[in-house]
């Protein structure tokens, strides 16, 4: 006996009652109605979670220079100057793992356009490839390039919030504000980012080359600019302070006034106050740490057994713990629409049950035309599995509506999730076999005198 | 070799620890093209017996041969496999698939012979419900189809797998007496024209005049083979000295 022919016999032994069929699978439609619909808006909250995770950098790893120390005195973290702009580029050039790479050092400096002014929470001197590891894009005019850095040219581009504060929302691309009392022209008009997970503005930024604001504005090329550190040498335009904290003797000779206007930039090297580094994808991100230990081990001179003068960070901690929470709350949800399949299941076998006692005559029938038991069996079966799969179809179409209106009504971030849909299937088609068996079991056992003989 | 014989068939139910015997050695021979009426009282026996020859059970010793076989030590599937191919059945109650066409309760019994195509499966259907007179209801569930015309498609269903045996059990059981008439009529006119072998369970001794052969079982066992006062015999003999030998 063929399965076509045995799923069309199961097909046209549930037309003969419809009504009590829908009634059945009602179920196992409401069942698999919430799994998908629970599915979906799962993982639609997983990806807008990911999403915002994204906003602060996909797959971005923060290298920090180390902690000093001094006569047993610790600085605090990113108080070693070791941490150069070359690091960033043998980083880019020589790390596999690794995408791009932007140097950063930062600035905490009052901005004034005509008659107002305004403090950014963050202010970036960095290169072009920062956009591209924040995945960021330029609204209005365009982005600085690797020749403005280069020639530390005094531009800059802006977030939104300063749009709004400074501009009053008009395009401020082309016109000059200042920084420090010193001009630069905004060239473009970063896109908006909103808060981050921390709940800080994202977009209250300004970026411009790092060579500009470390040389220009900061003007303090071998001071460590983290946190407000620059401002105590605001007075100068260029100053040098010591490179060992603790009152040690200054490594050069003082300078005149003169003399470091003469020479603005009287330095071997400059550090950076971080190296922001994204990764090729996250599974790299592991590796892209390892590589760039080793890199900055070898290029910083760091023996076996000494600690680093560097600290690498990623978020892989942070989203994990995100995505865990959300996929927490969807496998609950999942667990009570489970819960509900299976109570679906018992409706089924409660109707296949009845159904085999009230067409016993029929199985008679069937038997004494010549059906082997195994042919009973795999009618009924059939005929669970066949009404398990029609509830699981509405119930698939029902969550997928279920879900487009959540969408809807309450904007909730949706995703369809093929996973589901095939999970739906197989796990009814699965309720049907399994709470199909015994009915299916005790109809093929029937004796076909006994079956035809029964009223 | 006969076309059908049973050997001393005993058939004992066991009901907790009482047996209940009955069929207590019943031997009977049947030829091929006959039409043999199975006359008792209700209790003795005659169903039983009719579900032996019908492989619906199996003896509890005795031989049942068939057109060759020996068929009482088959298992389930065999005596499936022998119901679908060489026999039919007809039942009192008709028994048809409710909501069901014509065409569709007359095709069922080949969806269990995997060896032929749907639309074979239905051409052969409509043959068969041709030869029963219901060409024009083919597409009719049972609830719109007078009993005659139900017991005719009953018929044409026992028919479809073209069957050298057919077993009737109250076969005019539930029908009027006109019905009954015609469904016997058609009964004997298998049995005459295509060579059926036809056996048909009764207590009505009307019916069963019909026959050619009558046998009388009582108390499970076989009282005699009473040939019909008819003018074709000479086959019939054959049953009688193996009728009442117990």
């Amino acid at each position: 006996m063929k399965v076509y022919r045995t799923i069309r016999t199961a097909l046209k032994a549930l037309r003969r009652n419809p009504m009590r069929a829908l009634l059945t699978t009602l179920g196992i439609v409401i069942g698999v109605a919430a799994v998908i619909a629970m599915m979906e808006i799962g993982t639609g909250s997983s990806a807008a979670v990911q999403k915002s995770i994204s906003s602060m950098g996909a797959n971005v790893v923060l290298v920090m220079p180390g902690t000093a120390t001094s006569s047993g005195i610790s600085f605090g973290s990113g108080s070693v100057t070791t941490l150069t702009p070359d690091d960033a580029a043998a980083i880019q050039r020589e790390c596999p793992a690794v995408k791009a790479v932007a140097p950063a050092v930062r600035a905490r400096v009052q901005i004034v356009y005509g008659n107002r002014n305004w403090v950014p929470s963050s202010m970036y001197g960095t290169t072009p490839a920062f956009l591209e590891i924040r995945d960021w894009t330029i609204v209005d005019g365009d982005p600085f390039t690797e020749r403005d850095v280069l020639n530390a040219n005094k531009v800059c581009l802006i977030g939104q919030t300063l749009v709004r504060e400074l501009f009053d929302g008009a395009s401020p691309v082309g016109k000059e504000i200042r920084l420090k009392n010193v001009a630069f022209r905004v060239v473009g008009v970063l896109g908006r980012k909103g808060a981050n997970m921390m709940g800080m503005d994202q977009d209250d930024i300004v970026l411009a080359p790092w060579t500009t604001i470390k040389y220009r504005v900061t003007g303090s090329s071998l001071q460590n600019t983290n946190q407000s550190a620059a401002s105590a040498t605001s007075s100068t335009v260029n100053t040098l302070s010591n490179l060992y904290p603790g009152g040690q003797p200054s490594l050069y000779p003082q300078q005149s006034e003169a003399q470091m206007a003469d020479t603005p930039m009287p330095v071997r090297f400059a550090n950076v106050d971080q190296v922001l580094v994204t990764a090729r994808s996250s599974v790299e991100i592991p590796a892209a740490i390892d590589q760039m230990t080793a890199l900055l081990h070898e290029r910083h001179h760091v023996r076996e057994g000494e600690s680093d003068d560097f600290t690498i960070r990623d978020m892989t901690e942070m989203s994990n713990t995100l995505s865990s929470t959300t996929r927490l709350m969807t496998n609950l949800l999942l667990c009570v629409a489970m819960i509900s399949l299976v109570v679906g299941g018992v409706g089924i076998m409660n109707i296949m049950l009845v159904s085999v006692t009230e067409r016993t005559r029929e199985i008679g029938l069937r038997m004494s035309v010549g059906a082997r038991a195994r042919d009973i069996l795999r009618q009924f079966l059939v005929e669970a599995v066949v009404l398990c799969l029609v509830g699981g179809a509405v119930g698939i179409l029902l969550g997928h509506g279920g879900s487009l209106l959540v969408r809807m009504l309450l904007r909730w971030p949706v995703q369809t999730s093929p996973t589901a849909i095939a999970a739906a299937v197989i796990v009814s088609a699965g309720v049907g076999l399994l709470f199909g068996w015994w009915p299916a079991y005790k109809a093929s056992r029937l004796d076909p005198i006994e079956a035809l003989r029964y009223e | 070799m006969e076309f059908m014989e049973l050997r001393n068939v005993y058939k004992t139910y066991y009901i907790g620890d009482i047996d209940v015997p009955v069929l207590k050695g019943v031997s009977l021979t049947v030829a091929r093209g006959e039409m043999v009426a199975l006359m008792g009282a209700s209790g003795s026996g005659k169903s039983t017996l009719m579900n032996i020859m019908g492989c619906l059970d199996r003896p509890t010793s005795g031989e049942y041969w068939l057109e060759g076989r020996e068929l009482s030590r088959l298992t389930a599937d065999q005596r499936a496999m022998v119901r679908n191919r060489e026999l039919g059945f007809v039942f009192q109650n008709f028994n048809l698939l409710p909501r069901t066409s014509a065409l569709e309760n007359v095709a069922m019994p080949l969806t269990y012979t995997s060896d032929l195509s749907d639309r074979a499966a239905r051409q052969r259907a409509k043959e068969v419900l041709v030869r029963v007179g219901l060409e024009d209801r083919l597409d009719h569930e049972p609830s719109q189809l007078s009993g005659g015309q139900q017991q005719r498609v009953a018929i044409a269903r026992a028919l479809v797998n073209h069957p050298p045996l057919l077993f009737a059990d109250e076969p005019t059981g539930n029908l009027d007496s006109h019905t009954s008439v015609d469904i016997l009529r058609m009964f004997k006119q298998l049995n005459e024209a295509d060579g059926i072998t036809i056996i048909m369970v009764t207590h009505d001794a009307e019916v069963a005049h019909h026959a050619r052969r009558i046998i009388h079982i009582h108390d499970g066992v076989i009282v005699n083979g009473e040939q019909m006062h008819n003018a074709e015999t000479g086959c019939v003999d054959a049953g009688l000295e193996s009728g009442d030998s117990v």
